[in-house]
């Protein structure tokens, strides 16, 4: 062992040597250097920001309404503090009704309220008497605002604004950041609490520890340490070291393991700086990002096992330097094209929402189509397709709520996005309805309320809708097509005609707050509610309205999405949790844990009150049975691949997953009863038949920055595009292939450097 | 075989494939024999591509035979603990140019199973033996090419192993410094150190070597003592004679004659090639009988060089109808 370790020590001393190891030590010094002064400093959030203003062109429109009132308004006072030339665009943007000219006019006006944030006259009592103050706001105003500091006032202003606002503006968080360099403050505060802050900073270290270590790094590292192999086995250096009483294949290993101190001292030196800069600065003390430094000699050892192979081989500095950059290709090449293929051709289609239909079924998939089953020709055909009826442009979908099916209208009802747009966007809906007997023919009705989240169809026909705003019944004929009149982009025409939400409950007017689900019984019609840890349950009466029948706090700080039928509700937590409760009592009964912290993506609840199904976000499903209180184990085809999960009226459970196949099963037996699956096309048959099995059995060297970011977030999954306000469970997730790419880059290693100790052992030198 | 033998080949073949597919096999060693005793000094002749390294690679487990039987120390040849004994240094030896001298040693005194104390303490030893006590300090990069072999030999020996194998030890190195090597060879033989030698250098081979092997196109042609060796080609006999040229050379076999020069009026100076007494009474018999007069009459040894020579050439002559010559030229190390 003495010998062997005298390799690995003469590899430290040999990169001690290196003149390009002092180069990279001082330039991650400077790097350092440069980066201590940089931090944050946190104040109480007051600053407007254009993205708290909920929609773009209603706040305007909003503040000219409030002018016109015959009563004093927060909006006269303000308009009253607002310059003249803005106030002159406000009135002509108001009479020429361009969305385009409120957007321009929105930075002026949120520059402008920003500077009204500082004054002392900007609340007046008399014009917010209709407006409470918040709870912190009041106890700002009872220490009198002369007492205030700066950045109290600026808050309470703020604050006051939000109040006399609140449909339109954001409440201000707690607490906002600057970022600062040395002193200097870099640009606007942004209201961002530690938590925020936390997961920031995490993203940005991953991302440059990727690029500094895992790119950069590692090829500076494969340059440098290329030709330490080739040279130990150039003749005259080979024989006095064979010519010890050593095994050939641990002397290589050896070599080996010491030719890695050259990434291990650079990417240990730059991550352990990195480690005690966010902790100084951040109060990050994160002590997984110091697990990356494993990770990136890991991802070292890769490449330098292709380049010590080739070393062995071919004794040439050179010939391996472009052989393991042939192999990055390759490994590259692989990634790349079943990423793409995955991303834009096959995940787009696979089916995201199962609709049995009576007799029919039908599904709706990533993008917003709807298809409907040919049991004749074993088809999808697309149906209830948007009036535009245009592709959305390449990675933008139509985001869609539903759609559900209403059995006694035979038809599909949904919250349809009307504009293409990234998938984690739920943009403004718009209620479509799409009859049977007029082929789901898709018809655009009237707008729904903002922060819609929930769509259900009671047994007559009823829509109700749930959101952040309320539970909204629809009265009229929805299947009216709606004309819309828009005015700062909001639509304002009567909604009469094709009739309207009406609220419905619960009395006490208090809007719910995201992280925001519902389901409704199909049983009797009760709906349950979670908004912010707080699960309740609402009772139809006989006006129509509902009222709280039940209600408790779940004390969770994590979204949900919940299944609601019989006496049961199934509570699926955003941290891989799943509580089961009594309907009647809110009582938990069972928590349950399925698949670690994997987040939950769909639920679904069968009528009959007994079975329910999670679907999480790593496509598989887990089962419910209330009956026994324990999960159900059944045989279920695709696990893994899961994409959508249903019930129908006699319950049976559909389950989607990726080929696109719906499969209908039968809990009661364990048997499957009906396949709805259709002959796979070109890109789906050279996924599964080539690019799957090539991807699988390559090396995935590039995919250990999956890992990186798994150790500092600690989510195995990412949110898809950037994220909007709070996290939606719902929403399209990336699951990050962790632990396939370091067992099959073990395997790889292994195999690698297995077959060099072969050639070594069996070569004569 | 002895059991003392610090070397045994016996039979030793290796054959090497060559070609795109393999397919094209190069004899370097055609069965091989001898063996090392204890405490000798035994040094390996032979022109280049005669096999000599490819033997010592044998010996040390770097290339696998491919029949016969080899030892080293009594176990197999590539047996690790055989090698344990052994100090090996390899012609044109390359130490890494970021080491300097006390810690090239320090590098493969830990690859031979040496402590740090060990090595602290046997170090200074071995590179005043060398004579680099001076130079222990400076980069080897530093280091001329007598210095590095100087310290080439400081590695083999510093682990005291019982058998130096020693590749082309004074390559490269000046005549003062090839002097010391002999005297550091002479030492080791001295401190009862069995010594393999591997060297073109047929003088110093002569001075410093109990016996001798010479090794010509992958086959041992002989292995014997020096003195054997040199007697093995013949004696020369310089005869001083007088009498007509064409008299003395009808008297005698011409090819006998190994030099011919005149030295005066019908006076020649002839050496032959002698081998024992009888010759030279035969021969004295001829001249007389030819009415040659005799002189004088000086026998004359060969050096080993001049025996080598002439061996080798003869061997040359004679098998050049007998078998295609062995030429290796595939691999470089393989001399």
């Amino acid at each position: 062992m003495r010998a062997y370790l005298a390799v690995i020590k003469d590899s430290f001393r040999e990169a001690f040597a290196s003149r390009v190891l002092w180069i990279l030590l001082v330039l991650i010094t400077l790097l350092l250097a440069l980066l201590a002064p940089l931090g944050v400093k946190d104040e109480a959030a007051a600053h407007l920001h254009r993205s708290d203003l909920k929609s773009v062109g209603a706040f305007p429109g909003k503040l000219v309404e409030q002018v016109k009132s015959s009563k004093p308004t927060p909006g006269q006072h303000i308009w009253e503090l607002l310059p003249d030339d803005l106030r002159e665009r406000l009135t002509a943007l108001n009479k020429k009704d361009e969305p385009r000219e409120s957007r321009r006019v929105l930075r002026p006006l949120v520059d402008a309220l920003n500077e009204l944030l500082e004054r002392q006259d900007f609340y007046d009592k008399a014009a917010w008497s209709r407006y409470p103050l918040g709870k912190e706001g009041q106890q700002l105003w009872e220490r009198g605002l002369d007492n205030l500091s700066d950045s109290e006032l600026r808050r309470f202003n703020r604050l006051a604004l939000d109040a006399a606002f609140p449909d339109d503006i954001s409440a201000v968080p707690q607490m906002a950041t600057h970022v600062v360099y040395f002193t200097w403050e870099v640009g606007d505060a942004v209201p961002l609490d530690q938590e925020q802050l936390d997961k920031i900073v995490k993203q940005v270290l991953a991302t440059v520890m990727s690029l500094l270590v895992g790119a950069i790094g590692v090829f500076v590292a494969i340059l440098v340490t290329a030709s330490i192999i080739p040279h130990m086995f150039e003749p005259g250096a080979i024989d006095l070291l064979l010519s010890r009483p050593l095994s050939r294949s641990l002397l290589f290993l050896s070599k080996f393991v010491g030719g890695c101190t050259f990434i291990l001292l650079n990417s240990a030196y730059l991550i352990v700086g990195l480690w005690v800069y966010v902790g100084l600065r951040f109060g990050i003390w994160s002590n997984k990002l110091l697990l990356c430094i494993p990770v990136f000699l890991f991802l070292f050892a890769i490449y330098y096992s292709v380049s010590a192979l080739a070393g062995v081989v071919w004794k040439n500095a050179v010939v391996s330097v472009v052989i393991t950059i042939l192999f990055w290709a390759a490994c590259f090449t692989v990634g790349a094209s079943k990423e793409v293929v995955e991303t834009f051709l096959l995940n787009p289609q696979r089916f995201a929402v199962v609709v049995p239909a009576g007799e029919s079924l039908l599904a709706a998939n990533k993008s917003g189509d709807t298809f409907q089953w040919q049991p004749e020709t074993h088809t999808w055909r697309p149906v209830f397709r948007s009036s535009t009826a245009d592709a959305a442009p390449f990675g933008l979908v139509y985001p869609m709520i539903g759609p559900v099916y209403d059995s006694r209208g035979d038809q599909l009802v949904a919250i349809a996005s009307t504009s293409p747009t990234m998938p984690a966007y739920a943009g403004a809906g718009k209620l479509a309805i799409g009859k049977r007997s007029e082929d789901w023919q898709r018809i655009s009705s009237v707008s729904t309320p903002a922060g819609t989240h929930a769509l259900f169809v009671d047994d007559d026909g009823q829509i109700l809708i749930a959101g952040t705003a309320g539970l909204f019944r629809f009265e009229g004929d929805p299947t009216v097509a709606h004309v819309p009149v828009e005015v700062f982009g909001v639509d304002i025409a009567p909604q009469t005609k094709a009739g309207k939400f009406v609220n419905v409950g619960p009395e006490d007017g208090n809007a719910w707050l995201p992280p925001f689900a519902a389901d409704r019984n199909p049983e009797n019609g009760d709906v349950a509610i979670f908004s912010r840890g707080e699960l309740t349950i609402l009772k139809p009466v006989e006006d129509g309205k509902f009222i709280v029948a039940a209600k408790t706090d779940l004390e969770t700080k994590q979204p949900a999405l919940v299944g609601y039928s019989g006496k049961t509700v199934v509570v699926a937590l955003g941290d891989g949790k799943v509580q089961v409760l009594d309907a009647d009592t809110l009582k938990p009964t069972a928590t349950f844990e399925p698949f670690g912290d994997d987040k939950p993506h769909q639920v679904a609840a069968a009528s009959n009150g007994r079975w329910f199904a999670v679907e999480f976000h790593n496509n598989k499903l887990w089962l419910y049975d209330a009956n026994t209180g324990a999960p159900l184990k059944a045989d279920i085809a695709g696990q893994g691949n899961i994409s959508a999960v249903a019930f129908t009226a006699d319950s049976k459970l559909l389950v989607a997953d990726r080929y696109p196949r719906v499969m209908e099963y039968d809990l009661e037996s364990d048997t499957v009863e009906r396949r709805y699956e259709t002959k796979s096309d070109f890109w789906e048959l050279g996924y599964r038949f080539f690019l799957k099995p090539v991807y699988t059995i390559f090396p995935k060297p590039g995919e250990l920055d999956n890992m990186v970011a798994y150790l500092l977030t600690d989510e195995e999954t990412s949110q898809v595009g950037v994220e909007n306000g709070p996290e939606n469970l719902q929403a399209e997730r990336i699951q990050l292939n962790i632990w396939q790419p370091v067992w099959s880059n073990l395997v790889f290693l292994a195999v690698i450097l297995g077959l060099t100790c072969l050639y070594i052992e069996r070569k004569d030198f | 075989m002895s059991e003392s033998s610090m070397i045994v080949v016996d039979n030793v073949r290796k054959t090497y494939r060559d070609g795109l597919f393999r397919r094209q096999n190069v004899e370097a060693l055609k069965g091989v024999s001898f063996e090392v005793g204890r405490g000798e000094v035994f040094g390996l002749l032979g022109p280049n591509g005669a096999g000599k390294t490819t033997l010592i690679k044998i010996l040390l487990g770097i290339v696998r035979k491919s029949g016969g039987r080899a030892m080293l120390l009594g176990k197999p040849a590539g047996d690790r603990r055989g090698r344990r004994l052994v100090g090996y240094l390899p012609e044109g030896h390359r130490i890494p140019r970021h080491l300097n001298g006390n810690t090239a040693l320090e590098y493969y005194g830990s690859l031979n199973g040496l402590s740090m104390s060990e090595i602290k303490t046997r170090r200074p030893e071995a590179l005043e033996i060398v004579g680099l006590a001076e130079w222990g300090q400076m980069s080897v990069k530093k280091y001329s090419k007598g210095m590095q072999q100087r310290l080439g030999l400081a590695q083999a020996m510093l682990h005291n192993p019982d058998l130096l194998i020693l590749d082309e030890p004074t390559d490269g190195v000046d005549p003062v410094g090839r002097a010391e090597m002999r005297e550091i060879l002479s030492r080791l033989k001295g401190e009862g150190k069995s010594i393999f030698l591997n060297s073109h250098m047929l003088q110093e081979v002569e001075l410093v070597c109990d016996r001798v092997a010479i090794l010509h196109k992958g086959r041992l042609r002989h292995v014997g003592g020096v003195e054997e060796i040199t007697a093995l080609s013949g004696t020369e006999t310089v005869f001083l004679l007088e009498a007509e040229e064409d008299a003395i050379r009808k008297a005698v076999d011409e090819s006998s004659i190994i030099s011919w020069a005149p030295a005066g009026e019908k006076r020649f100076n002839a050496g032959l090639r002698l081998s024992d007494q009888q010759d030279v009474d035969r021969a004295v018999d001829r001249f007389r009988q030819a009415g040659v007069s005799i002189c004088r009459m000086t026998p004359r040894r060969l050096t080993l060089e001049e025996a080598f020579l002439k061996l080798i050439q003869a061997q040359a002559g004679d098998e050049a109808t007998r078998e295609t010559p062995t030429e290796i030229t595939s691999f470089g190390s393989a001399s």
